[in-house]
């Protein structure tokens, strides 16, 4: 777990950070979103242990970062937006530098170039490929040292839409291999796909935090009804089918079991003289979501 | 330790880069090129003793040695952080496993292997051809000498790039290239100036005394390697910052001593003037208080100068400032040390030595002008107002780094160092200048160049208030926070 507690970081006199606190649940993808200059970087760089922040604690695992960056620097891959490549030497020289730094046998290397999907390119240069590919590598080299939590830095920036996709099914692979994930983006459809956990921060503050987005499984049975007579479907009990999570208005949201067919709700809703006007899955859109919280600031 | 250096990563990625056979072949073509060339036209000039033929390979290979070696080594030198920086690899190894000393052996020595492997197999013809010299030994530790020279011109580079860098990367939010073909120049300047100034000495035995010891070669040659020494500790220490270790400053602590002891060696023989410049002079051994008393002024210049020097090139990060006046307001002893510029230990260092100063002209333990090189501090001579005298030397050591650091971190202008270097010309030429010319001083073409060295006028009053306004303006508008 990444706690944060009462962080700030100054240059000079302007306060990049600001008393920032909330905590990184293990196992999530989180993405970090803020406008342009709201401290992203800064909090980054702070959680990596390569800044030190003027007041407040990053603990990693219980680790402050301030009394023993080495430590965190063994839990932690860092990916800067600018990936951060060797570009004379090819993708293998690279992967085995950085095995090396990290005192780890180039066995490693052969695993994380299959990890990435990146096998094939190993004896090529990196300035020869292409720019999904080189995120690729500065991945590689991110964990080659087996990290338990991974911080990515706009790592969608410049890609082309099918990079982007197979960029977010690398996140979800290695998410389920156990990495935690810490994503800065601006493309935030693109941070819907595998995000679910969201911070959103604006001028250094924290503005939203511990908003968990809906993961896969849950957006796979969470699904909301609108309905003509909306005070007919406001005076429904619950029923045991499933878990009603919000009913005002004209809209009612709600989960079923897994497993269960969604027409059965359907058929339950009209049994009860809803007239239906919309129905179908529902998910919590973290541009939605993003969108309101930077309104609300 | 040898297998270690072998396996060092940094060495093997810099092997990848730079040691490619094309590249390799080509350098020592062109090194055995120069040889031939020179040999050639050497034997055209009739080379009656073969000692003469071995006279003009072993200045091709110093000659190669430097141009290489030296020259486009300490290039490469000054580049090897500034590079990653630039090519934003640098956080990545930051976060890497390497050791600090991995890291240092990998620094000085990666980013040179080519240029070490053309210099060193033109010294190896060089020690050959020493064997047919007429002086062997000398010869031989002449070529260590040079070798020596070579590498503290690159450990300087690297040195002086760090100084620079450690605090732009502890911010490491500056998106602007890092530019260190200054800190080459002024490597290769000051070592070669070493280098020029050693050959003089070789040539004209006996001209410097230190603790009464008359240098030779041998001499030479250990405080060379002990300056290697302190710059190999000075990398050591800046990348262990890097890799967000906590120094405690004690290496630089020590070095300040070591550059006190060292120096006071060179004032052991210094000629006494009792009471003019020019016309008494006497030349006796200094003795007791008066020994100490010299010995102190020559530290207070170096520590004056080693302050001007860091302030404007250490860049201390923002961040490390505000962490540094914290621990310092709290009262937080090892904080305060960790986080502290490095010039805070000279400016200690410095007030602690003009107390000294001040304290044996006032009790007037020691009776004797200065040496024509301290002029600068001919306002200890203001016998009557000590107190006036000392806040005026603080304030003026308080007004450049206030200076310097506005200018560094506040200023907008594009070239800061530019800006700093006019400051300089300002507050040290031109004002001193006026002064001198106002006052209807004597103004000879050395004191339009070096006005510095006449102090004249620039301690007065009315500078001293607005030295001292000028400070407390600054202090109140960027450190009270």
């Amino acid at each position: 777990m990444i706690e944060i507690k009462n962080l700030s970081f100054r240059f000079g006199t302007h306060r990049a950070l600001n008393e920032l606190s909330f905590t990184i649940p293990e196992g999530s993808i989180t993405a970090l979103v803020g406008p342009n200059g709201a401290g992203k970087t800064t909090l980054m760089r702070c959680m990596s242990a390569l800044a030190h922040p003027t007041e407040g604690q990053v603990l990693i695992d219980g680790i402050d970062s301030s009394e023993d960056p080495h430590a965190c620097h063994r839990l932690l891959g860092f990916l800067a937006d600018n990936f951060g490549l060797y570009e004379e030497l090819t993708v293998e020289q690279s992967l085995a530098y950085f095995a090396a730094a990290h005192q780890m046998d180039q066995q490693r290397v052969e695993e994380v170039l299959e990890q990435v999907n990146l096998t094939d390119k190993k004896k090529e240069q990196i300035k020869s490929l292409s720019r999904g590919m080189r995120q690729r590598v500065g991945i590689a080299q991110a964990i080659i040292h087996l990290p338990k939590y991974l911080i990515l830095d706009e790592p969608a920036s410049g890609l082309d839409p099918e990079a982007r996709i197979q960029l977010a099914e690398l996140f979800k692979q290695l998410n389920k291999a156990g990495i935690t994930l810490l994503v800065s983006s601006h493309i935030l459809a693109e941070l819907d796909q595998y995000a679910n956990h969201l911070i959103v921060l604006k001028e250094g503050k924290l503005v939203e935090t511990d908003f968990s987005m809906d993961t896969a499984a849950q957006k796979d049975c969470t699904y909301f009804i609108e309905a003509v007579n909306a005070s007919l479907l406001n005076s429904l009990s619950e029923p045991t089918l499933f878990n009603m999570i919000a009913n005002e208005g004209e809209t009612a949201i709600f989960s079923i079991a897994a497993g269960t067919p969604p027409h059965m709700a359907l058929q339950y809703f009209l049994q009860q003289g809803i007239q239906v006007r919309a129905f179908g899955k529902h998910s919590v859109n973290i541009q939605d979501a993003y969108l309101k919280t930077i309104k609300n600031a | 330790m040898l297998s270690d250096i072998f396996r060092n990563p940094e060495l093997k990625r810099n092997a990848w880069l730079e040691l490619k056979p094309n590249r390799v072949f080509a350098l020592l073509g062109l090194s055995t090129l120069a040889f031939v060339i020179t040999t050639i036209a050497m034997v055209k000039e009739d080379l009656s003793e073969y000692f003469e033929l071995a006279e003009v390979l072993m200045n091709t290979a110093l000659f190669i040695l430097y141009l290489i070696t030296g020259i486009w080594g300490s290039k490469n030198a000054a580049d090897a952080i500034a590079d990653e920086i630039n090519q934003k690899t640098w956080d990545r190894q930051r976060m890497s496993g390497q050791s600090p000393l991995t890291l240092t052996i990998g620094k000085i020595f990666g980013p040179t292997l080519l240029q070490w492997l053309g210099g060193l197999s033109a010294m190896l013809v060089y020690f050959c051809a020493a064997l047919m010299s007429e002086n062997v030994g000398q010869s031989f530790i002449n070529g260590l000498i040079y070798i020596a020279l070579v590498l503290l011109m690159n450990l300087s580079a690297l040195l002086f790039s760090l100084l620079t860098i450690t605090g732009s990367t502890q911010s490491a939010f500056s998106h602007a290239k890092i530019n260190t073909t200054l800190f080459f120049i002024l490597a290769v300047i000051s070592v070669g100036w070493l280098s020029f100034y050693l050959a003089l000495i070789g040539e004209e035995k006996g001209a410097i005394s230190w603790f009464g010891l008359i240098w030779n070669n041998l001499t030479i040659l250990i405080s060379l390697l002990i300056f290697i020494g302190w710059s190999f500790i000075g990398i050591h220490q800046n990348l262990r910052k890097e890799l967000q270790y906590r120094n405690s400053q004690k290496y630089w602590l020590a070095f300040l001593v070591f550059t006190g002891l060292y120096f006071y060696g060179f004032t052991w023989n210094l000629p006494i003037y009792l009471t003019d410049y020019d016309t008494s002079y006497i030349d006796p051994q200094l003795l007791g208080l008066n020994a100490v008393y010299y010995h102190l002024a020559l530290v207070c210049l170096v520590f004056f100068l080693l302050m001007q020097f860091l302030l404007i090139f250490e860049r201390h990060s923002e961040n490390d400032y505000a962490l540094f006046l914290q621990a310092l307001r709290k009262g937080q002893f090892t904080k305060t040390w960790q986080h502290a510029p490095l010039w805070f230990s000279v400016l200690l260092g410095l007030t602690l030595s003009l107390l000294l100063l001040f304290a044996l002209q006032i009790t007037g333990l020691a009776k004797h002008q200065l040496p024509h090189i301290f002029r600068a501090l001919e306002i200890l001579q203001y016998q009557h107002n000590f107190a006036w005298s000392f806040l005026a030397l603080i304030f003026l050591v308080l007004r450049d780094v206030l200076m310097t650091r506005t200018l560094l971190y506040r200023s907008k202008y594009k070239n800061k160092i530019l800006s700093i270097a006019l400051y300089y010309a300002l507050i040290y030429w031109a004002i001193p200048l006026l002064f001198m010319i106002i006052s209807e001083q004597n103004v000879t073409v050395e004191n339009y160049f070096l006005p510095f060295f006449r102090a004249v006028g620039w301690f007065s009053p009315v500078v001293l208030a607005g030295q001292a306004l000028v400070a407390w303006g600054l202090h109140r508008r960027y450190l009270r926070n």
